[in-house]
């Protein structure tokens, strides 16, 4: 299948006072269409940085994102203009993500103005659309964004996002400002209007149950770069690299009788602005050894994803 | 006897009578070395009972606070300031959410420090203060006593700020999810830390937190709190395994697993309602699917087994 958004090596530095500082290291990814890729890692980890990639915020240092085959950085500025339709975010934060002088209506019909050639009448439709695409009524529409708790705000940014008919959202840590009992209605819509509209997902979250619930692939990232990469079943319960391991264990189950963690975590992330050699884990890693010091490991192909971890070429580590 | 025993609190938004209340009737004990979670979603009123304990909220809710908080057969709310002012961080200590907000930005790490140890009265400062680094496991420790809270990272503030609350070796220490603005693995981490010191200390703890995670892994027992009541309390196998009100199962059932994939969480719907909207009755009645025409006066909490009480008509029922 073609991926409509890929990313080949990329890479994303930023010039700081004592030399670089690499956010992002070649990172490669495809989101198909009505797949779900679920991004991990924890603060600092360079999430961000993707994010203001794919959404023409930033641009690359190394590689490139295309988008159905052509790169970002080509695109004419109506290619920018329909790109900008085709791919929509929705943010952590619906108090911040919300001008909160404008009308739901006017929020929603905005963008659709800006990016469409749709006349009033086919945009307030659509407008009326997408509020009950995402489980309020059109009547929400002439309400305005402090007379809806935080999950109902949350839906009107998907309703938002929504509106331009996407093909791709990228969904930046969507329910971590939720509560539970809200956080679970925002997951289940955000999977009905991918079954429904065949959308394609990028999902970044620190969570590991939130997207073995939400994604069907999952890459993990440790300092800007991918060290794992595979099926969610597989990297939510058997992972292969050691941070990856490290993370499923801090993911603490809702279980008082759950098993001790295998690998539990330790450490703290080092700075960025100073990365470790060898292999950027080793220094949190329980089973760091002298090669990992000193050489990189590549991520390498493994059964139905890749790792990149020194220990599993070696029989007797 | 218990070590912290609250008694019928209320707390009201003003002082009249009929002030929407924020917290309503609660009542809870914390044992000597035991933690016990406070659980609940957002405006559940968990951190007001929190904050309750050491007379710690807004002047307006006061004055709008009626009941008792016993501390050791003393009680709080009747302390003259001079005995309250020696309790707060000396027997009873609090950790928050925000290290950031709780540490001064413009003082080193080492003199807010030896400030808690000096009010403790031990004899070298420095020698302490190194020591009280050293047993929350900051790395060279004589060293991050010259640090700035900025210099830390937000899991080593997060230590700094509970190597001073137990400076003066306190019996109860409130914490108020402390581990919230935490990475994962550094939550594990500290919350690790948090129990060697409990158990180094023969602390208690009164545990705030919204994460279901969290309480599996700390918790001695739970009170899971709904619109400013009690719903539910127990031992945390009790909760977890046997819970009894339809709140605390709803909650249970919609956290997300890392272990099995589900296609739709089950899901409560609506919104917890807000403080001056709280339904009559018992509050959760208009999400709840077991709700009945009497849901709509407020059921008494009924111990099910010893230590398990629940407030709702509807499980009483079914254990009959």
């Amino acid at each position: 299948m073609t991926a409509i958004l890929s990313a080949h090596g990329l890479g994303r530095a930023f010039r700081v006072r004592k030399g670089h500082l690499h956010a992002l290291t070649d990172v490669n990814l495809d989101c198909e269409p009505g797949r779900s890729l679920g991004v991990v890692g924890e603060s600092g980890c360079g999430k961000t940085t993707l994010n203001r990639l794919l959404l023409l915020l930033d641009a690359p240092t190394t590689g490139e994102v295309r988008f159905k085959g052509k790169s970002l950085a080509t695109l004419t500025a109506p290619e920018r203009k329909a790109y900008r339709k085709s791919v929509q975010p929705v943010f952590q934060n619906p108090y911040s993500s919300l001008n909160p002088r404008l009308r739901v209506r006017r929020i929603i019909r905005e963008p659709l103005a800006a990016a469409t050639d749709m006349s009033r009448r086919e945009i307030d439709a659509r407008v009326d659309e997408v509020l009950e695409a995402v489980g309020l009524s059109a009547r929400d529409g002439d309400r305005v964004p402090a007379e809806f708790s935080g999950g109902q705000r949350q839906r009107i940014a998907i309703a938002r996002a929504l509106a331009s008919k996407p093909e791709l959202m990228l969904l930046d840590e969507p329910v971590s400002s939720q509560d539970i009992s809200i956080r679970a209605q925002i997951l289940n819509v955000l999977k009905d209007l991918r079954a429904e509209y065949g959308l394609a997902t990028l999902f970044v979250s620190h969570d590991l149950a939130t997207v073995r619930f939400m994604c069907d692939e999952v890459i993990v990232i440790y300092l800007g770069r991918v060290v794992e990469r595979g099926p969610a079943a597989k990297i939510c319960t058997a992972p292969d690299h050691p941070y990856t391991r490290a993370l499923l264990a801090a993911a603490l189950p809702a279980d008082p009788d759950a098993p001790p963690a295998d690998v539990p975590p330790r450490g703290e992330l080092p700075s960025p602005m100073n990365p470790p050699s060898g292999c950027p884990y080793h220094t949190r890693c329980p089973f760091s050894r002298d090669v990992c010091a000193t050489a990189r490991p590549p991520l390498e192909p493994t059964g139905d994803g890749a790792v990149a971890c020194h220990m599993t070429h070696a029989e007797d580590w | 006897m218990s070590l912290l025993s609250v008694r019928n609190l209320t707390v009201r938004l003003g002082r009249e009578a009929d002030a929407p209340a924020i917290l309503d009737n609660i009542s809870l004990d914390v044992d000597p070395g035991e933690t016990v979670g406070l659980v609940g979603e957002s405006g559940s009123g968990k951190s007001t009972l929190g904050m309750s304990v050491l007379r710690l909220t807004p002047p307006n809710l006061a004055a709008g606070t009626t009941g008792e908080i016993f501390w050791r057969g003393e009680d709080i709310l009747k302390m003259p300031a001079k005995s309250l002012h020696k309790l707060r961080g000396g027997e009873i200590s609090m950790i928050l959410q925000d290290p950031m907000a709780s540490l001064n930005p413009v003082f080193s790490v080492g003199s807010q420090l030896k400030e808690a140890l000096r009010r403790a009265g031990k004899p070298d400062l420095a020698k302490a203060a190194e020591a009280a680094l050293a047993e929350v496991n900051i790395p060279s420790p004589a060293e991050r006593l010259r640090a700035y809270p900025h210099q830390m990272s937000g899991g080593m503030r997060q230590r700094v700020v509970s190597a001073i609350g137990l400076a003066q070796d306190p019996a109860l220490i409130i914490c108020d999810e402390p581990t919230t603005a935490l990475d994962a693995t550094i939550q594990y981490q500290f919350l690790d830390l948090l129990r060697e010191l409990q158990r180094a200390h023969h602390m208690a703890m009164l545990f705030v937190t919204h994460d279901f995670g969290v309480v599996a892994r700390i918790c001695d027992r739970v009170a899971v709190m709904y619109a400013g009541r009690i719903v539910e309390t127990g031992p945390v196998r009790e909760i977890f395994r046997n819970p009894q009100h339809p709140y605390t199962r709803a909650l249970l059932a919609a956290v997300p697993s890392t272990s099995h994939a589900l296609d739709r969480l089950p899901m409560i719907e609506g919104a917890p309602p807000s403080v001056g909207a709280r339904p009559e009755g018992c509050a959760f009645h208009p999400r709840c699917p077991l709700a009945i025409d009497k849901c709509r006066m407020q059921p008494a909490t009924e111990t099910l087994r010893p230590g398990h009480t629940v407030a709702c008509w509807r499980a009483r029922e079914e254990v009959a």
